[in-house]
């Protein structure tokens, strides 16, 4: 999980879930703390449902999620 | 000034014999080039004989008398690859009753077996600080063996009608091994680079330098960068978790969340090591117990909430809810800032050992 999606998929990783910011990639000090943890849910779920996906190569997904972008 | 690039460490070049004697050389070949017969005979033990056999004698008439080969140490492709622990103390043994000055390995051109057998000689050669030298095609499969790594690979063509060539190239590069003469770079000498960087003295500062390169870049002049631009593995991407409701979940982060005070003294920059630290237990990272010592972000809201960099109150939440399995006790760290690509991908196998011993099915990384 990375901000830097462009650089995970340039070294290669294969399943690569789009953080929030560089700083707080799973989290997001503008929103007040319960939307902040259900963000966070969100994003660490999705990754979670990335695992159990297929992929052939470098492939980065993103949260369908407020404030995840 | 320091510049950088990939020449041949001191305890390499350090074991030269007297001036004028010649130089001694085993030679490490398979069961083919050995002369004992082809596939049928891959299961061959390792086996010393005295002399020269094979390329070894074409190397001898390049040497003209300056290099000998006192032995020949052969094993059958299988063998070498099946047995390799038998297989290197049989070498280690022909190695020490020898003492030669330099080992030959192959050339084993594009033959993955017989690669396999080159980089173990080799790899016993230098545990005994006995300088070595191998020659095969720059894709075989050998060389994607982490053992490979540091050893001196000359690049052959793909199949044995490369021989004249490879035997020159691996005799005239034995020689000054067996020698101690010192051994330039990579690029300098011809053989494959070993990701390898030493300290050098240059009489021009690194800015007179690049300024230098940038002048021939424009004037449409050939030029060559002082650093390579890395190759990064292409790594098979894991299967899907079939069943992530018993999956085991393991958290890593290259973001450098550590215990407060930092007691490992885990590097800001430029990182050398990772470490596991235990999160049994806890529901949430909290600031008092926990910090961010990375030295490429700004830390304010990860030292607010180290969370917001490795999610264990989201992970515990969704554990309770048998979201997956359970997330594994321990949480992996290291700091992303600056970190050789070498040291990067040690980790990652380190790391990766770890999990599977501790029947870890996922993992999510966080990197900032």
């Amino acid at each position: 999980m990375t901000t830097l999606t462009t650089l995970a998929t340039e070294v290669r990783a294969n399943r690569i879930v789009a953080g929030v910011r560089i700083p707080h990639p799973v989290g997001n000090p503008t929103l007040a703390p319960d939307k902040e943890i259900a963000l966070r849910v969100a994003v660490v779920k999705r990754a979670l449902e990335v695992l159990t996906l297929r992929v052939d190569g470098p492939t980065v997904f993103a949260v369908d999620h407020a404030g995840a972008r | 000034m320091a510049g950088m690039r990939d020449a041949v460490s001191q305890n390499e070049t350090g074991h030269g014999q007297a001036l004028g004697a010649s130089v001694r050389v085993v030679h490490y070949v398979n069961q083919f080039f050995g002369g004992i017969g082809g596939e049928e005979h891959a299961d061959h033990r390792v086996e010393v004989r005295a002399g020269a056999s094979g390329p070894g004698r074409a190397m001898e008439r390049e040497w003209a008398g300056a290099a000998t080969v006192v032995a020949t140490v052969i094993a059958g492709d299988n063998h070498v690859s099946t047995f390799v622990q038998e297989a290197e103390a049989a070498i280690r043994s022909a190695l020490e009753a020898h003492r030669p000055d330099v080992l030959i390995a192959g050339p084993a051109f594009n033959a993955g077996r017989y690669g396999m057998g080159c980089v173990t000689a080799c790899r016993v050669a230098r545990s005994l600080g006995i300088a070595s030298v191998t020659a095969m095609f720059p894709t075989n499969p050998a060389l994607a063996m982490l053992e490979s790594r540091g050893l001196i690979v000359v690049p052959t063509d793909e199949t044995a009608l490369g021989m004249p060539k490879a035997a020159k190239a691996l005799a005239q590069l034995a020689l000054r091994l067996g020698r101690g003469e010192p051994i330039g770079s990579a690029a300098e000498e011809g053989f494959l680079p070993r990701g390898l960087r030493s300290d050098v003295w240059h009489e021009q500062t690194g800015a007179e330098r690049a300024i230098a390169l940038l002048k021939r870049k424009l004037l449409g002049q050939p030029y060559r960068s002082e650093l390579a631009i890395e190759v990064f593995d292409s790594v098979p991407p894991a299967p899907p978790l079939a069943r992530l409701t018993e999956a085991r979940i393991a958290l890593v982060t290259t973001g450098g969340i550590v215990p407060r005070g930092n007691p490992d003294r885990l590097r800001e920059y430029n990182s050398v090591t990772w470490r596991p630290y235990s999160i049994a237990g806890l529901d949430d990272l909290t600031a008092d117990a926990w910090e961010p010592i990375h030295g490429g972000y700004d830390s304010t809201f990860a030292r607010e909430d180290p969370d917001r960099v490795v999610p264990v109150d989201a992970l515990r939440l969704l554990e309770r809810s048998a979201a997956f399995g359970a997330l594994d006790d321990r949480l992996y760290v290291t700091v992303g800032v600056g970190t050789s690509v070498g040291n990067a991908r040690r980790f990652g196998e380190e790391i990766a050992r770890d999990l599977r011993e501790r029947d870890v099915q996922g993992v999510i990384l966080t990197a900032t």
